[in-house]
């Protein structure tokens, strides 16, 4: 009796608590919106001609993303079904169309970069190192950005569509 | 009474269902948000305190590497001590662990696992966790620390049946190169490190450090035996520690191969048996290694595999002399000695939107826990031995899902299989609810069954009575960030244990039928500012009876930690705060001896500070720490382990602690 008390102060706490810090619906967690970002990505990017039957994002060394990332899965992205993948080595990089990658693997960028070589894969991350991926995406006071590597893109043979890059805080170009 | 506690959860998750049912259910799932609305949208920034590496439905207490360095710890105990709920308690000989439930004197670490990179460091024999010097891991090479309270046998299996210490060692890179560490501390102690970390341009990440320790320790007093007959009660000269460490790390793609050695020795200055001559040599040695290696790998996209392979060892030696010779036998020699291997392999399967399955088995091979014995005369001459064997193959399956019902519920179900050869098999399942109405809340509830299987000691010990003892667990957890810099952690957690070994005078003997249960409450307050200010408060509650019904021997009810840490001088020093309280809690009841009656003193509560300074930047490669443990020079005492009376009648059921001790370390990077 005495613990169902308890966990029923506790329960009511928590409405207070969820009431008084939580009410706002319209808030959303930074690892959802970036997941929401990298969706977008796939969504206004030219892919090439693939005779594969599904379009896999992929995380390497962040998982919390990658949990979130797991509602679009099943949508339709360039007429192909979404899979999520939640990878933990570089063994299956090259499967991927869109890969992000965690801080944990951001030493690794550039053998990722070297495996990949110039196929059609959309590197993201969140560190700023704009130079060895195709898109960073930034914290800038409450609000995300992203940063678009148009010579990455080139090299993948990845356009992105006019809208993203209008979109986009900054876009590195060389020439 | 049994399922009450689990009762009232499903009340509780009902209300809470029927809460979350009401609020609309707002959707997270921005496919159908055009993009220019979404990038005008506030976000709330991830936590930048540190996160929970495992996946428990527990409330995990998390120390990191800079921690370690700005509070000057230098053993897993000193982390365990400043972590909610947690206390350590030392009898000269080892530093045991004390938490919920568990920390009864004479009990060692048993029913805790601990896990360096996965691999779980118990012997074989007594399943201690050595948390002290005896431990294999020197906390320069530790990048995290992570306690998760409550059972893990669903993933782990026997043992961790109270509570989970996972150590993740740092990288090669962490280092970048050579590291040479000198330190000196109080009672003439001193240590030597080296270590060389590096990562190269292929990826490979290699990390090897070896360490020395030596102390003289002091001459303790015990007022048991304060008599003429046996040195007034000073053991002199009778508490040396000498240890060394070796550990190596060779990482490249997902294969890591990983291996530590440690040897301690040390003399203990107390009486180990009511047989023993005080102030005579009792040395003891243990002697732990193992080698783990593991292969990580995506299998596809959807299925990752990870192959471990382990083998450990671990050897005891103890040398005691008997006050009484009068059979013949003078000294005492113990050997004891556990090898082992193993082969863990586990998969994680995303096959399916909503779940996550992890599946796998294991198989593990004690084959050798021996026990020896030897009795020599007084000149040194074998007079009787005594040999025991044991051993012991369990083999192992698993089987876990995380559902995710929606973007407020998500549920965790697992199941864990051991049969050891020579019991009974065992289920072990666990059942969870994590659910987060905002996204600065989550809560989790969980019911948990684990178990622990009867230890080579138990065996040799109880005989036929040795057997599997069991927990029943159920915890609530409330997570809240208020911001990304500051959390609030609360746990209530309530653990009924059965068939715990029990005296029982009708049989004369130890039987498997006792039972108890412990419920605690801990809070938890967790802050960081940008300017580099760290401050953590905690306070447990926390009831355990033993199997008597009375309350559990060396359990505080009250447990609480400040943390706090700033930098000074321009951020180039950082001073480190601690303050640990414990609470009153009872000795061991003494045994009853001809002309006394058995009692049971209660210590009263403690507060103990500890201060260290530490560098945050290096000069030409040199960086330094300072600490003063024991700030105030309080005088307090510990529950001491033994039961009996020696000669003088005095009960030795408290043991005096250190009081101001000093440590300073230097170290030179290049």
């Amino acid at each position: 009796m005495r613990i169902f008390f308890l966990l029923f102060s506790i329960w009511l706490a928590g409405g207070v608590l969820a009431d008084s810090w939580g009410d706002r619906p319209d808030r959303v967690a930074e690892a959802d919106m970036k997941a929401a970002y990298i969706y977008n990505f796939g969504a206004f990017m030219e892919w090439p001609e693939s005779n594969r039957i599904s379009f896999n994002i992929c995380t390497l060394g962040d998982d919390k993303i990658g949990r979130s990332l797991k509602r679009y899965e099943g949508k339709l992205l360039s007429n192909r079904r979404v899979v999520v993948a939640r990878l933990n080595s570089m063994a299956a990089i090259s499967d991927c169309q869109i890969l992000f990658v965690g801080e944990n693997e951001v030493p690794n960028l550039g053998r990722i970069a070297n495996e990949l070589s110039q196929q059609s894969v959309l590197t993201v991350t969140d560190a700023p190192i704009l130079s060895q991926v195709g898109v960073v995406i930034t914290l800038v006071g409450q609000r995300l950005a992203f940063e678009v590597n148009l010579d990455y893109c080139k090299r993948a043979n990845l356009k992105p569509q006019s809208n993203l890059l209008r979109l986009a805080k900054s876009v590195r170009k060389s020439d | 009474m049994k399922f009450a506690g689990v009762r009232a959860v499903s009340v509780w998750l009902g209300l809470q269902l029927l809460a979350g049912a009401v609020c609309a259910e707002s959707t997270q799932d921005f496919s159908e948000t055009p993009f220019e609305q979404l990038v005008q949208r506030d976000v709330v920034p991830a936590s930048k305190l540190a996160q929970q590496v495992s996946d428990s439905p527990s409330a995990v207490a998390i120390v990191t590497a800079e921690d370690i360095r700005a509070y000057g710890y230098r053993t897993i105990a000193d982390v365990l001590n400043s972590m909610r709920g947690l206390y350590t308690t030392h009898d000269y000989r080892y530093e045991y662990m004390g938490g919920r439930s568990f920390g009864e004197p004479g009990d060692y670490a048993g029913r805790i696992m601990l896990m360096i990179d996965g691999y779980a460091t118990q012997d074989s024999l007594f399943n201690q966790a050595y948390v002290d010097h005896s431990g294999l891991i020197d906390l320069d090479l530790v990048e995290r620390v992570e306690y998760v309270p409550g059972t893990g046998s669903v993933t782990y299996g026997s043992n961790a049946m109270l509570g989970i210490v996972n150590i993740v060692t740092r990288q090669g890179r962490a280092f970048n190169g050579t590291q040479v560490a000198g330190e000196v501390f109080s009672h003439g102690g001193k240590k030597e490190r080296l270590t060389y970390g590096k990562r190269f341009e292929n990826g490979a990440d290699v990390l090897f450090s070896v360490s020395a320790l030596d102390t003289n320790g002091r001459n303790r007093y015990f007022p048991a035996y304060d008599t003429p007959a046996t040195n007034n009660g000073i053991a002199e000269a009778r508490d040396w520690e000498r240890n060394k460490r070796l550990f190596g790390k060779f990482s490249y793609e997902g294969l890591t191969v990983e291996a530590a050695y440690v040897d301690r020795n040390k003399a203990v200055p107390t009486n180990p048996s009511y047989y023993a001559a005080f102030n005579s040599l009792f040395a003891i040695r243990d002697e732990n290694a193992f080698l783990n290696g593991r292969y990580e790998t995506d299998l596809g996209l959807s299925l990752y595999s990870s192959t471990r392979f382990y083998y450990g060892q671990y050897t005891y030696d103890a040398f005691r002399e008997f006050a009484d010779d009068s059979d013949g036998e003078k000294y005492g020699q113990r050997r004891f000695d556990g090898k082992w291997w193993g082969l863990d392999q586990k998969f994680v399967g995303n096959w399916f939107k909503d779940h996550a399955l992890v599946f796998g088995f294991e198989y593990r091979n004690d084959y050798r826990q021996s026990f020896n014995w030897r009795y020599l005369s007084a000149a040194h001459e074998t007079v009787r031995t005594v040999q025991e064997d044991y051993a012991r193959r369990t083999f192992s399956l698993y089987l876990a899902d995380e559902i995710r019902l929606s973007d407020r519920w998500s549920l965790n179900l697992g199941v864990r299989y051991d049969d050891a050869g020579d019991l009974a098999a065992n289920w072990s399942p666990r059942l969870a609810a994590i659910y987060r109405p905002t996204v600065e809340t989550t809560w989790k509830v969980s019911y948990s069954e684990a178990f622990r299987m009867p230890n080579a000691n138990d065996r040799s010990t109880y005989g036929a009575m040795a057997a599997p003892e069991y927990v029943a667990a159920t915890e609530l957890v409330l997570q809240h960030e208020f911001s990304p810099r500051m959390r609030f952690t609360g746990s209530l957690y309530r653990y009924k244990r059965s068939r715990q070994l029990a005296y029982s005078p009708v049989a004369d003997d130890y039987v498997p039928e006792g039972s108890s249960t412990s419920r605690g409450l801990e809070v938890e307050l967790e802050r960081s500012w940008e300017s580099g200010i760290r401050v953590r408060g905690s306070m447990a509650w926390q009831h355990a009876s033993d199997v008597r019904g009375a309350q559990l021997a060396n359990s505080p009810h009250v447990l609480g930690k400040l943390n706090l840490t700033f930098p000074i001088i321009v951020d180039q020093w950082r001073v480190g705060l601690e303050g640990q309280y414990l609470g009153s809690r009872l000795a061991l009841l003494q045994e009853e001896m001809a002309g006394t009656v058995p009692d049971q003193k209660r210590l009263g509560a403690v507060a103990l500070a500890n201060l260290t300074l530490s560098s945050e930047r290096k000069w030409y490669g040199l960086s330094a720490s300072f600490s003063i443990r024991n700030l105030f020079d309080r005088r307090y005492e510990v529950v001491s382990p033994f039961d009996w009376r020696p000669a003088s009648d005095i009960p030795q059921d408290t043991l005096r602690m250190d009081g101001r001790t000093y440590w300073f370390q230097l170290r030179y990077d290049f």
